[in-house]
């Protein structure tokens, strides 16, 4: 266990890279344990872009804001997908 | 109502969760308080990274668009009931469409697709229509399904599914393609198949309801029958699926 005094613990971290529709890509680096709700937050905020109109996908599957890199088994430069909100009825 | 629809499903061996019948009214199934009570923008379904808030839920019940984490969600809901099936997602086709064919094989570099019996892949078109694209990989042929019936679409969606699926074989393989190219399969808007398949599809009366058609095409193909719902039984159909994603499992269809 790291010490609790000054000395700080080196923290893992993992190189992610989020790429937009468009093909626009942003890097990302994150504590392992750190919850991807915070990636998600920063990018939308970088973009300008309402958090509700994107959808922020690992592998094509949607990723749970809760989880973090290691729990859903992220490796250093995995790509996150951050897709359009898509909508329908007919025009 | 359609009734050859409900009892079909009825005895296509679904598992019980939870019983509706064509006879009830929708007012009978008290999917009023799902949607109505408590905060409009907590999340009613928060599964796996699939987040639908009470209003998206909310607006099944009248007659606005649906929105792809309705879709996304309903079909990762029968890809639960039915484990030969696979929901590739509605963005799938957006990578494709925007020529991004390393992308979309990225998604499935982890999955095993090809031992799947269906694949689902719901197609958005310009961000104002729902159409949905099936591989059957049990019958060897490509099906679109558009509850418009339109002629502009079909050609270039299949066109990509089918180079996709080429591409992603490839991938598992070596480098090496099909032997028989996904391009060659049989589809449903042939023009010798279309009578049969496209041209008898149910189609939508209104500006709404392609979503709601769009999720209940990808239970019909899940299950191996033809879709014979009708514009008719979409009122009711809506408040069944509002019910199925706040329940997170899908409801039994049965008929008497």
């Amino acid at each position: 266990m790291a010490d609790q005094g000054d000395v700080k613990a080196e923290v893992p971290q993992v190189s992610l890279k989020v790429v937009n529709a468009d093909g626009a890509e942003m890097y990302f680096k994150i504590k392992r344990g750190t919850q991807l709700k915070k990636l998600m937050d920063a990018y939308c905020k970088k973009q300008g872009i309402s958090r509700q109109s994107v959808r922020f996908l690992f592998d094509g599957s949607p990723i749970d804001e809760n989880k973090t890199p290691d729990d859903i088994g992220m490796e250093d430069d995995d790509v996150i997908d951050a897709m359009v909100e898509q909508t329908g009825g007919l025009l | 109502m359609a009734s050859s629809w409900l009892s079909s499903l009825a005895s296509g061996g679904m598992k019980a969760m939870s019983h509706f019948t064509s006879s009830s009214s929708s007012n009978s199934i008290n999917t009023a308080a799902v949607a109505s009570q408590g905060d409009q923008e907590a999340f009613v379904v928060d599964d796996e990274g699939y987040q639908i808030r009470r209003y998206q839920l909310a607006s099944l019940r009248g007659v606005t668009w649906v929105n792809d984490q309705v879709i996304n969600y309903y079909f990762h809901l029968i890809q639960r009931q039915f484990p030969d099936v696979t929901s590739l997602g509605s963005h799938l086709y957006a990578k494709l469409a925007a020529g991004d064919m390393a992308g979309a094989l990225r998604w499935v570099r982890r999955r095993d697709i090809f031992s799947s019996r269906v694949i689902l892949i719901a197609i958005n078109l310009n961000n104002a229509h729902w159409t949905l694209a099936v591989v059957d990989m049990e019958m060897r042929k490509l099906s679109y399904y558009d509850s418009l019936q339109g002629e502009g679409s079909y050609d270039v969606v299949l066109q990509r599914i089918a180079g996709f699926m080429d591409q992603a074989y490839a991938a598992k393989h070596d480098g090496r393609l099909p032997d028989e190219s996904f391009a060659t399969w049989p589809r449903s808007t042939d023009p010798n198949l279309r009578a049969k398949y496209y041209d008898n599809l149910p189609r939508q009366s209104n500006n709404n309801d392609c979503g709601v058609f769009v999720t209940q095409f990808g239970l019909c193909a899940a299950c191996g029958i033809a879709p014979d719902f009708t514009q008719q039984d979409i009122t009711l159909l809506r408040n069944v699926i509002m019910l199925e994603l706040s329940q997170k499992k899908m409801l039994k269809r049965i008929h008497r």
